[in-house]
């Protein structure tokens, strides 16, 4: 159709107008026995109290143009590998500081897993000698904690980043910004499961020796690699992107490679280093996480948007940010994710809901890309059909999709992106998100994996915080 | 000895016409004595309990209740299992492997569909919300919802006029747009008129008189009750003018409104003298012609003859001016309330009424007076939590049963809406509560149908099956109106 | 009883299906449309689903195809009394559309010689022949810049459908894509590419034919001088 100078976009020459109906379904039936076309929305009342927030929020003049930009920059960002380096010099962390994944706590409300965590990153700091010790000295106050998100970071669960540990460093070219995020551990008992025994604090160790300069030399001689595009490629490959890593994982080994095979390492410490980059699947999510970090950075701070731009859990709360609300935090408790559980495990042994990952749903894949990865379903539960259900539920919550990020069975439409906090509110569907299930006593390390959805109350929070600032 | 169920179910919402309609059918189970299926709000909460159900505590107006007493556990169990049943034949179809599911705000719907029309419909505190989202989403409103505050009704109009869309509302009940009826609308013949309307049976009223002069429309715009009042200043009035005077298909326009303000008809009347094609005003008000005079004058303007309107005249009703008692006008149709109660004020006198003439003519809560009386019963203050009369009766109904016992009510006045979106068999209820209310005493009834005959319902089926009753029908509300006042002597 | 589906009537071939009962032939049946003919020629009855080509003598449903019609190409079928009686249900018409209409522009002293385009009629493959769609968007042109244009077509030398086409151009109705392109050239737009792309879309070689007519009658009717200036 052309725009043309008919008023009200030409309504009066419509050969047969078409109609979208919201309510009472016998309008929609009178319409459908005068051959009408009908869409019915299956409209559902908003989250309960906001609706004077609702029209508020969305009589903002500056909301549509202020949530166009803000995806328009999300999905303009890019992400390389540019750098691998030590908190230290990659954050100016301080000894004595630990950052930690989601909103803000202290060592009283923290959960099982943060505490072993915790507990694990002191000793590997050297900073007591002991377990007993270290949580003495935690539970005293002794140390700062902060939120990865506070230092444009992310950690997978637990999330516990100290000096000492090596970081990846993504690049944004665009928006000129760097986001980092810790190097994957693997599986079983590791630190951001909350474990904390001598072979956690050993493998830290290694890492941090031998691993990281490796790793280091690889992309300083060999890189940058370009993490959106691996992201693209392994959509159409059977990975989301957050539970799911296989195929980015290879990927990014087959970058790596040839960098970390001419590193300046004794050959013994490259084959170790190889083999265990090589063993672990996950290991490209800690590459993922930061890459959607910077495209929610490059959306953030935005007035009038309600495009979300962090949902991060503590295991303890489960915390929002949105770009029109600056770096107020909207919490709520976290709940437990429902799944399926390693060995004799239950869901009794489940701690609630923990990890910066959820930057992957807030990013537009994870749980948002499901149906591009229907093998998921035999880890989280559930079947192929709910997989496609859940990709395509998300685009009522979101702004767009993604120009880069395909799902091939959808025909390649892009996955729905941006998560816009009156969508949420008005539909009452909660963002999908795909994780891992720590278990709740510390010390334990992975439990299983599954779905989970923030608590309701962060969105009509955050929709009222919006309100306030039209 | 009755065995009561009753459960809530959070979160499960469905429109209140669709639990009107399941309540029905749960009802006509067999050995169930009393059936409520609806949202927990308020007013249904009230309703429940005085059904005699116990409504669990906390519930709220997202919570759905299924209320069931019947004769025994058997039938109670039916009972449920026909709600049931009857509920989920109502939800949308979940598609097949893999299908999207529906959209689920009138955006979504709106992209899905391509449609270049909202009609919205839900309750009144949820409206604004999906009216702003079908704007953003370039649509027209047709907002059927009621109860919107006049600061929203602003509001959504100065959006909607920056995005070169109309809404139509709120509290539209009526309109055709290329010859697709929305919301309540009759089955009229296309042709040369457009119509803004500020009213939704008015303009229904209007419709019909057209149809049966052998005139038809080229679209009807709705533009809310309150457009013309001063707080809203014509905002859609204005637009809807201008896009018809550039509508080729329309050669003159009619606006029809509930009494305007003075200074916004004023300032309309000159923005309407320089479009460049005849715009002539049915706007209600002391002193200024009825709707059916008013459209009478288009016609002739139009150099088209005025036929005599159809009616159908009851015999053995008293004789003219031998009726004691006061007019009593129970009306769906808010706009036939106020054209019948200027008209019979002229000769009446003081009418009380829920939508007075003036302020100190108000009725009270009980609805009641002594004297002559009109009640709207489509107005906002009773319109909250049920469905409108034209889709549910029910008060109205009781209303007719209460003025036949009362002796002071000399002659009824009704009105009934035919078309889409109204009830599907209305005479028939009404001719039974028409039969009812004429048992036992001298009643004149005489009724104002509007309608067509190609409405699903037919005007002349429609017509018989009241006059059948023992009521005098009109096509012409001010016909109704004037044949209701002979009987009380005071119309000469 | 057979269920019945409620559609939408062209005011252009109401006739058809409104007037009394009579029978009808199958010329074709896709998944989105269904064409009916009459004995007599250029009345064909085309029955489209929402996704569909909509032609401007459509009987339209209000749901997007495939739709099952029942019938194959041969059939015959009763239409009258607002009703086509297909095998397995009827179509009803329960209301009429729009079809969109190019509007006449002012009377213009250019001239088309129309005797070449009219001897071309029938000329070509399929359903619609391409001189056919080339007349037609010669004739849309022609009635849009005011030119005037062919008294009578000769439309028994073409197929049904196609004389059914040219009668509804020759008096300005045409899919929506065509006239906002045709309103779009007289209207001097500067770009006219997306209407050009949109119906170059239409059919195999409809669309090109169709573009063709309309720029050969644009470009005779060109005047090189500005109004108003003496020549």
């Amino acid at each position: 159709m052309t725009e043309t100078a008919q008023p009200l976009h030409g309504l009066l020459s419509a050969e047969s107008p078409s109609v979208a109906t919201s309510g009472v379904q016998l309008f929609a039936d009178a319409l459908r026995g005068q051959a009408v076309s009908v869409t019915e929305s299956d409209w559902q009342p908003p989250m309960e109290g906001t609706e004077a927030d609702l029209a508020k929020v969305m009589a903002d003049a500056r909301r549509a143009e202020a949530n166009a930009t803000a995806y328009a920059r999300m999905t303009a960002s890019t992400a390389e590998l540019c750098d691998v380096k030590q908190a230290k010099d990659a954050l100016g962390l301080e000894r004595g500081t630990f950052l930690h994944a989601g909103p803000p706590i202290d060592w009283e409300r923290a959960s099982g897993p943060l505490r072993g965590a915790f507990i694990g990153a002191v000793l590997f700091e050297g900073l007591a000698d002991n377990a007993e010790e270290a949580e003495k000295a935690l539970a005293a106050g002794t140390f700062t904690f902060e939120p990865c998100h506070h230092r444009d970071a992310v950690g997978p669960m637990a999330g516990v980043v100290s000096p000492s540990m090596w970081m990846y460093g993504l690049r944004d070219e665009v928006h000129d910004a760097w986001s980092w995020c810790s190097l994957n551990e693997g599986l079983g008992k590791v630190l951001r499961y909350g474990a904390y025994g001598p072979e956690v604090v050993d493998r830290l160790h290694w890492m941090t020796d031998v691993l990281g300069p490796i790793l280091q030399q690889s992309v300083r001689s060999t890189g940058p690699f370009d993490i959106k595009s691996i992201l693209a490629q392994m959509l159409q490959m059977g990975d989301e992107g957050h539970n799911r890593n296989r195929a980015g994982s290879l990927m990014l080994l087959r970058e790596l490679l040839p960098g970390m095979i001419t590193a300046d390492a004794s050959s013994t410490d490259i084959a170790e280093a190889v083999r265990f980059s090589g063993a672990n699947e996950h290991f490209f999510l800690n590459l993922g996480m930061p890459a959607c970090k910077l495209a929610t950075m490059a959306a953030h701070g935005i007035p009038g948007s309600s495009l979300v731009t962090t949902m991060a859990r503590n295991g303890t709360d489960f915390g929002i940010r949105v770009s029109g609300t600056g770096d107020e935090w909207f919490t709520g408790p976290a709940n437990t994710p429902e799944g399926l559980f390693l060995g004799d495990y239950g869901p009794d042994d489940a701690n609630p809901d923990i990890g910066d990952s959820a930057i992957t749903e807030t990013g537009g894949i994870g749980g948002f890309a499901m149906a591009a990865a229907p093998a998921i379903v035999k880890f989280v539960g559930g079947d192929v059909a709910f997989a496609l259900r859940a990709t395509q539920t998300m685009y009522e919550i979101t702004l767009g999709e993604h120009p880069m990020f395909q799902v091939p069975i959808l025909d390649f439409r892009g996955t729905p992106t941006g998560i816009d906090v009156v969508s949420v509110v008005r539909t009452g569907i909660l963002p999908q998100i795909n994780t891992g299930m720590a278990g709740r006593v510390a010390g334990t390390g992975q439990v299983g994996a599954g779905l989970v959805t923030p608590p309701a109350e962060c969105f009509p929070a955050a929709l009222a915080a919006l309100a306030t600032r039209t | 000895m009755s065995t009561t169920h009753v459960d809530l179910r959070r979160g499960a919402y469905h429109d209140s016409v669709t639990l009107l309609q399941v309540s029905r059918t749960v009802a006509d189970v067999d050995g169930v004595e009393a059936a409520q299926v609806a949202m927990a709000t308020e007013l249904n909460v009230e309703v429940l309990t005085g059904m005699g159900f116990d409504v669990p505590e906390g519930a709220g107006p997202n919570d759905l209740v299924v209320a069931v007493r019947a004769a025994d556990e058997d039938a109670v169990a039916a009972g449920v299992a026909a709600a049931e049943a009857a509920l989920s034949a109502k939800s949308a179809p979940s598609g097949g492997f893999g299908d999207a599911p529906a959209p689920r705000t009138t955006a979504a719907a709106i992209r899905a569909g391509g449609a270049e029309i909202a009609l919205i419909s839900v309750p009144g505190r949820y409206a604004t919300t999906e009216a702003l989202d079908a704007i953003g989403a370039g649509a027209s409103v047709m907002l059927f919802s009621d109860n919107v505050s006049v600061e929203d009704e602003v509001m959504l109009k100065d959006a909607a006029a920056r995005a070169d869309v109309l809404v139509m509302g709120p509290d539209c009940g009526t309109a055709s747009v290329g010859g697709v009826a929305l919301g309540f609308a009759n089955v009229v013949s296309s042709g040369p008129i457009g119509m803004v309307a500020a009213s939704g049976t008015g303009a229904q009223q209007l419709m019909c008189l057209l149809d049966a002069a052998g005139l038809g429309i080229s679209h009807c715009l709705g533009v809310g009750g309150r457009d013309l009042k001063t707080a809203v200043g014509g905002r859609s009035t204005r637009q809807a003018l201008a896009a018809l005077a550039a509508d080729p298909a329309t050669t003159s326009i009619v606006v029809v409104s509930k009494p305007p303000d003075e200074e916004v008809l004023a300032d309309l009347e000159s923005y309407a003298a320089g479009l460049g094609l005849p715009v002539r005003w049915a706007t209600l008000g002391a002193g200024r012609p009825d709707l059916t005079t008013a459209l009478e004058a288009v016609l002739e303007a139009e150099g088209h003859d005025v036929p005599e309107w159809p009616k159908w005249v009851a015999d053995g009703d008293p004789a003219p001016g031998s009726v004691t008692g006061s007019l009593r006008g129970l009306f769906c149709g808010g706009t036939l309330a106020d054209d019948a109660m200027l008209l019979a004020a002229e000769s009446l006198g003081d009418i009380r009424s829920n939508i007075p003439l003036r302020d100190d003519l108000a009725l009270g809560s009980d609805l009641k007076h002594d004297g002559h009386v009109v009640i709207d019963f489509g107005d906002d203050g009773l319109t909250q939590g049920r469905a409108h009369p034209m889709i549910d009766p029910t008060l109205r109904m009781e209303r007719i049963a209460a003025e036949a016992a009362d002796p002071s009510c000399g002659v009824l006045l009704l009105d009934l809406v035919l078309g889409y979106g109204a009830h599907q068999d209305p005479a028939g209820e009404l001719a039974e509560a028409i039969r009812d209310a004429k048992q036992g005493r001298e009643l004149p009834v005489v009724v104002s149908v509007t309608g067509t005959e190609g409405d699903p319902q037919g005007l002349t089926r429609t017509a018989e099956t009241l006059a059948a009753a023992g009521a005098s029908v009109f096509l012409s509300n001010r016909d109704a109106t004037r044949h209701a006042l002979t009987f009380l002597g005071s119309a000469s | 009883m057979h269920p019945t589906i409620p559609a939408a009537a062209s005011p252009l071939t109401l006739d058809l299906v409104a007037g009394p009962s009579q029978q009808a032939v199958v010329l074709a049946a896709f998944p989105t449309a269904l064409y009916l003919g009459r004995p007599e020629h250029a009345k064909v009855l085309p029955v489209v689903t929402r996704d569909a080509l909509i032609l401007p003598t459509a009987l339209r449903l209000a749901e997007p195809g495939p739709h099952d019609w029942g019938v194959d190409a041969g059939d015959v079928v009763t239409l009258g009394g607002g009703l086509v009686a297909l095998p397995g249900h009827g179509i009803r018409v329960v209301r009429s559309w729009r079809p969109r209409r190019v509007t006449i522009g002012s009377p213009s002293a250019v001239t088309v010689d129309w005797t070449s385009l009219l001897a071309q009629v029938g000329r070509g493959e399929g359903l619609t022949p391409r001189a056919d769609d080339v007349l037609c968007g010669a004739l849309l042109a022609a009635r849009a810049l005011g030119v005037s244009l062919p008294a009578t077509l000769p439309v028994e030398r073409t197929t049904s459908l196609s004389a059914s086409l040219l009668e509804a151009a020759h008096a300005g109705y045409a899919v929506p894509a065509v006239i906002d392109h045709v309103t779009a050239v007289v209207a001097g737009s500067a770009d006219t590419t997306s209407t050009r792309e949109a119906v170059l879309a239409i059919g195999h070689t409809s669309g090109a034919g169709l573009l063709e007519g309309i720029d050969l009658v644009r470009n005779t009717s060109h005047c090189p001088l500005p109004e108003g200036i003496p020549s």
